[in-house]
């Protein structure tokens, strides 16, 4: 019966409407690796921010080597010994490695009180070694690469003597080669008695390199297995819950024919030869885990990522979307990912940001409009059933749903023919997601394309009528609607 | 409704200063509310106002232009010049050519701003000492009389008892009130300044707009630098030193803030009518010009740090 | 050659370049005049920087971390003052004088700094505030004390302060260039090899991180505004010594040349990088500039007054040539999503 190293016990966190962790217990064992699995939305990096110290307990405890600790500030986090490696990588770039690693506790000359830098070196080329890298302390960071600017944060934890090493998607970004690497990084931690929780999407790493699997669901605690001697589609199985056919019917469109087309869409290095196509009144669904390269081809459509090669026909006829403006021009509308910070402006009352799209239609002239602009406001309002006390009121004091729906209102007021739509409902309460299922439904009655991107597998598999499951930059393989279930689909995705 | 409510406040509360300050130096001073001296007063602040102005919308989209002061003494220097040269071309075309240029300096600021993506207020303070030097320059860091009748209507003409410069400061306050707070074109500079990745993806085309902003700046200390030598009758590459501080200094009094995205024209009115009845009232009551300087300093200190307080305390809550 | 001048312009290291660029000005300069290559002259330019390096070098410390301060004009006017009113109206010794004008200097930072660490308002506005409000004190002090007006020092003391050379007979070495090597050389030691200089590098390249190790950000950043203001105000004695004069408007135009030369010298505005080494070479570039533009004014028919348009354009092209290498970075550095 070895002593556990965490022991996070009947940890509960909510924000308004919403509980992010419902009473979730994990344990972490020293020289174990534990994957932590669950669909976005599942609370796991919540339950990271909590040991982190980003966020506070609302209720529940923290062991450490079996003593309860009060974690309640990123610094005391640190003090008892977690390390948390986020996906962006919050590095000083302008420094060496070496000053990264030791930064704020460089090694001091006790006489001279000058920085022995040479102490400070040689420290750093240890930890580097154990991790099997030979990075030269002295390079600036930001001549690294993204996997050595991960060694870098890693040597870090090292040397702060994590016991815990918190790796977020950590090969999100990583070619196989560096993937590798990382994993011989992995063991030598474990060798060292370091515990480490690894969160990935990408079933078959977390296989490869985990001990045990503990997988969250809705904010809950669902169960943990041993890795060995349990098989993927269980784990897969864990992850998802929901039923899903109550909730969408087939939709069948009036208009016929192929709204868009993509053809050898090519970023250098990202993605690969991506060519589809969405027909009116389709929805074609992208379906692709984190650093599968999804992303950018949403960004692609939009115009605001630069392409190396590849063709758009809309309508038959050739067009290139430089830019947004440029997109919005050819009747292309979109939902971005990150609302609050591209969707939305969060300072603007509903109105302003309802019309943002199409400032040009408030009025013939160079003056707003104000009857057409509240006229336009109070339509959709109505139309998604916005919950908002008046058109005036600055919608970043509205819900994530409400904001979610300004968003879509806000792009629908262009009359698009395509929509774009990333990640529409994360985040964001039942009522509200199917008040947006129902609009997208519609527009595929009124014939207007869709290509929906999402990490929700039952979301995604509902209301697609066609899924192209991305992965590593290429297309991997498409479903037609009722062809995959929920395992198949994020196992597909899960492959390299 | 709160945030209608927190502009009556902000903007009552200055405009309540304000009457403050008028009281008090009514009592300073027996001069100060005399014909002559609110005259003198309001045509000053017009000049300082018609560049505050169209700050308050550069500073709202995010900007800065330091170089205002600069433009100013150029324009005077450019028009002054032409005009004393033997055969001189008519003042109208004098008075196009003085406008153009602040527009050109206007021009390249929005390029260094928008095209080579150069930090504004390292642009802006380079274009000041470019402009400056160049005024030196030309005038040979002479004086150049000018008595013109164009000019002297300009700055000191009336129209019905009313000077010039105060239907000119009007005149542009009520012109790009329209603008900023009801014409498609004020809310993407909104949009800019307060999110501009989502004021991109919206399709605002950002670019186009920061240009036009610099070019109107440009252009309105161009109008400044007229109405200021049309005053002085006396083009010399010396005016202007100092203005740009007093007209961030008044646009940020009144409420606009320096990330963006808030501000209004009201605001920067009652700023500078703030500023100018400081000034003209201290000065008529016997305070030096060197203790003006402190007190703008301080105003400007305690204005952004109020507007700092208070924001934190909104966000807080 | 362009694949040359490419890989230079690109490259991290800017003090190559700037090297380069020095020296092409001096051959620029001295096939275009006849006296510009000559000992004098030479020593003429080495006199010319000292006051400009020592605030080059305040400035660099608090863009280090990340801000910007516009007033440390006023405070080394303000110091020109004070010294003058300490030797004419208090007596000072040469010593108390310019300790007590280093030490208020220093305050005069520390306004700086709490008003941009406690209360948080953007350094940037802030120290355009205390540039007026310091420069106002300046002249309030320079006319309402009547022995002010004339600023005069006449302590030789004093003056040898800014005027002494090395060794006494063949005059070699000024004492400016001492100080200049002396207070390089330490805050080269001091930022590149101790803690807390460490700190200040630490902090400029990114704050919040910084803040995740420990480091007390605000503490690093109130130091460096206090050691800017007394840099500039030693700036102001030494300026004080070599003209034997301080008036109200002394430095009144100089944060334009001082922010050029850190922009220069390759000290990113952003924070957390820069040498001291780019720094004064950009010092010299500039001196070089101003004085190969009046030896040009006077072989040529150009106006003395050309130099300060070139001020402003050389500031323009630093910073657009900083601009331009960064927007090319940042597009190398895409990942997959």
């Amino acid at each position: 019966m070895t002593s556990t190293l965490l022991k996070m016990s009947h940890i509960s966190k909510s924000y308004p409407g919403v509980n992010a962790v419902d009473d979730v217990s994990i344990d972490l064992y020293a020289g174990e690796v534990l994957g932590l699995m669950g669909e976005n939305g599942a609370g796991k990096s919540t339950l990271i921010k909590l040991l982190a110290g980003a966020e506070k307990i609302d209720s529940g405890e923290i062991y450490i080597d079996e003593k309860k600790v009060d974690i309640n500030s990123p610094k005391t986090s640190q003090e008892n010994g977690v390390s948390v490696i986020h996906q962006e990588l919050i590095t000083m770039d302008t420094l060496s490695v070496a000053e990264n690693i030791f930064v704020g506790q460089l090694p001091v000359n006790k006489v001279t009180k000058l920085i022995d830098w040479k102490t400070a070196q040689k420290k750093s080329t240890e930890a580097l070694a154990l991790l099997n890298s030979e990075i030269n302390p002295k390079s600036i960071v930001a001549s690294l690469s993204i996997y050595e600017k991960q060694i870098v944060e890693v040597a870090k934890a090292i040397h702060k003597n994590a016991k815990i090493v918190v790796m977020d998607e950590p090969t999100a970004a990583l070619s196989e080669k560096d993937s590798k690497a990382l994993f011989a990084v992995i063991k030598s931690l474990k060798k060292q008695g370091v515990g480490i929780i690894y969160i990935s999407h990408r079933i078959e790493e977390v296989f490869n390199i985990s001990d045990r699997i503990t997988v969250m669901r809705d904010g809950e605690f669902i169960g943990t297995k041993l890795t060995k001697g349990t098989e993927q589609k269980e784990i897969i199985s864990m992850m998802i819950g929901r039923e899903l056919n109550q909730f969408f019917p087939e939709i069948k469109s009036e208009k016929k024919g192929v709204m868009m087309k993509v053809s050898d869409l090519n970023i250098n290095g990202i993605i690969e030869n991506i060519s589809f196509e969405v027909k009116k009144g389709e929805i074609l669904g992208l379906f692709g885990l984190v650093g599968s390269g999804c992303l950018n081809i949403a960004r692609a459509l939009i115009g605001v990522e630069d392409i190396d090669q590849g063709e758009f026909h809309i309508n038959d006829k050739k067009t290139s979307i430089k830019n947004p403006k440029n997109a919005l021009k050819n009747n292309i509308g979109f939902i971005p990912i990150d609302r609050k910070n591209e969707g939305l402006t969060l300072d603007f009352s509903v109105k302003q940001n309802l019309t943002l799209q199409g400032i040009d239609k408030l009025g013939s002239g160079f003056i707003i409009s104000e009857s057409i602009e509240n006229s336009i406001a109070e339509k959709w309002v109505k139309k998604l059933d916005i919950k908002t006390p008046n058109i005036e009121v600055k919608v970043k004091n509205l819900s994530g749903g409400n904001q979610q729906k300004i968003v879509l209102g806000k792009t629908l007021e262009t009359n698009p023919e395509i929509l774009v739509v990333v990640e529409p409902t994360r985040g964001i309460d039942v009522g509200a997601k199917m008040d947006i299922y129902k609009m997208l439904e519609n527009l595929c009655k009124e014939g207007v394309a869709i290509v929906l991107v999402s990490t929700d597998v039952p979301e995604i598999l509902s209301i697609s009528n066609r899924v192209l499951v991305i992965s590593n930059g290429k297309i991997r393989k498409e479903f037609k609607k009722g062809e995959a279930n929920q395992q198949e689909l994020l196992y597909e995705a899960s492959l390299n | 409704m709160k945030s209608i409510g927190n502009k009556i406040t902000t903007n009552m509360s200055l405009f309540a200063f304000l009457g403050f300050l008028i009281i008090l130096f009514s009592f300073t001073s027996e001069h100060f509310l005399g014909t002559y001296n609110i005259t003198s007063l309001l045509t000053n602040i017009s000049y300082s106002g018609i560049a505050a102005i169209v700050l308050t919308l550069v500073m709202i989209s995010r900007g800065l232009d330091i170089s205002i002061g600069g433009v100013i003494g150029l324009t005077t220097v450019v028009v002054a010049t032409l005009y004393s040269q033997p055969d001189p071309f008519p003042v109208w075309l004098i008075l196009i050519i003085g406008l153009s240029t602040g527009t050109l300096v206007g021009l390249l600021n929005g390029w260094c701003v928008t095209v080579l993506d150069m930090d504004p207020i390292i642009t802006t303070l380079g274009t000041m000492a470019i402009t400056r030097g160049l005024a030196y320059v030309i005038s040979d860091a002479q004086s150049i009389l000018m008595f013109e009748d164009t000019t002297d209507f300009i700055s000191n003409g009336t129209i019905f008892y009313i000077p010039m410069p105060i239907i000119l400061f009007l005149l542009t306050a009520l012109i790009f009130s329209i603008i900023l707070h009801k014409s498609k074109f004020g809310r993407a500079v909104y949009a800019i300044g307060a999110n501009e990745a989502s004021a991109k993806l919206s399709g605002i085309s950002v670019k186009p707009v920061k240009m036009i902003l610099y070019v109107l700046s440009g252009l309105a200390a161009s109008v400044s630098g007229i109405i200021l030598l049309g005053q002085t009758s006396v083009g010399m590459p010396q005016h202007g030193i100092g203005t740009e501080l007093e007209v961030i200094t008044a646009v940020l009094l009144g409420g606009t803030a320096l990330s963006g995205g808030k501000g209004t024209i009201y605001g920067t009115i009652a700023g500078v009518l703030i500023l100018g009845v400081l000034f003209n009232g201290l000065t008529i009551s016997g305070v030096r010009y060197v203790h003006l300087q402190i007190f703008q300093g301080i105003l400007l200190l305690v204005a952004v740090a109020t507007y700092e307080i208070k924001t934190r305390n909104e966000v807080a809550s | 050659m362009i694949l040359w001048i490419k890989k230079i312009i690109y490259s991290d290291d800017i003090v190559g370049a700037l090297g380069i660029f020095l020296v092409l000005l001096v051959v620029f300069f001295s096939f275009m005049t006849p006296h510009f290559f000559s000992l004098i002259n030479f020593y003429s330019i080495i006199g010319n920087i000292p006051a400009m390096a020592i605030l080059c070098l305040g400035l660099t410390y608090v863009v280090l971390v990340g801000d910007l301060d516009l007033s440390l004009g006023s405070i080394l006017g303000f110091t020109a003052i004070l010294a003058v009113f300490f030797f004419k109206v208090m007596h000072f010794p040469m010593w108390l004088n310019l300790v007590s004008c280093v030490i208020i200097g220093g305050f005069f930072g520390a306004f700086n700094g709490a008003i941009v660490t406690k209360i948080g308002i953007n350094s940037i506005i802030t120290t355009l505030g205390t540039m007026a409000l310091i420069r106002g004190l300046t002249y309030w002090i320079a006319m309402d004390v009547d022995a002010m007006e004339v600023g005069r020092i006449t302590d030789p003391a004093f003056l040898n302060f800014g005027r002494y050379y090395f060794p006494e007979k063949s005059r070699l070495i000024p004492i400016t260039l001492v100080y200049i090597v002396i207070l390089y050389g330490a805050s080269a030691l001091f930022l590149n090899h101790t803690s807390f200089g460490r700190q200040i590098y630490a902090v400029g390249s990114n704050e919040a991180t910084a803040r995740l190790a420990g480091i007390n950000v605000k503490r690093v950043k109130f130091v460096c505004f206090i050691i800017a203001g007394m840099l500039s105000a030693f700036g102001g004695l030494v300026l004080v010594a070599q003209l034997g004069l301080g008036e109200a408007y002394t430095g009144q135009n100089m944060i334009l040349e001082v922010v050029t030369a850190v922009v220069l010298g390759g000290v990113l505005l952003t924070g957390g990088k820069g040498r001291l080494t780019g720094v004064i070479i950009a010092v010299l570039i500039l001196g070089v500039i101003r004085n190969g533009m009046v030896h040009l004014e006077q072989v040529s028919d150009i106006s003395v007054y050309w130099r300060d348009v070139a001020k402003g354009v050389v500031l323009l092209l630093a910073i657009g040539l900083y601009s331009f290498r960064k927007s090319f970075n940042a597009k190398r550095l895409r990942t997959r999503q």
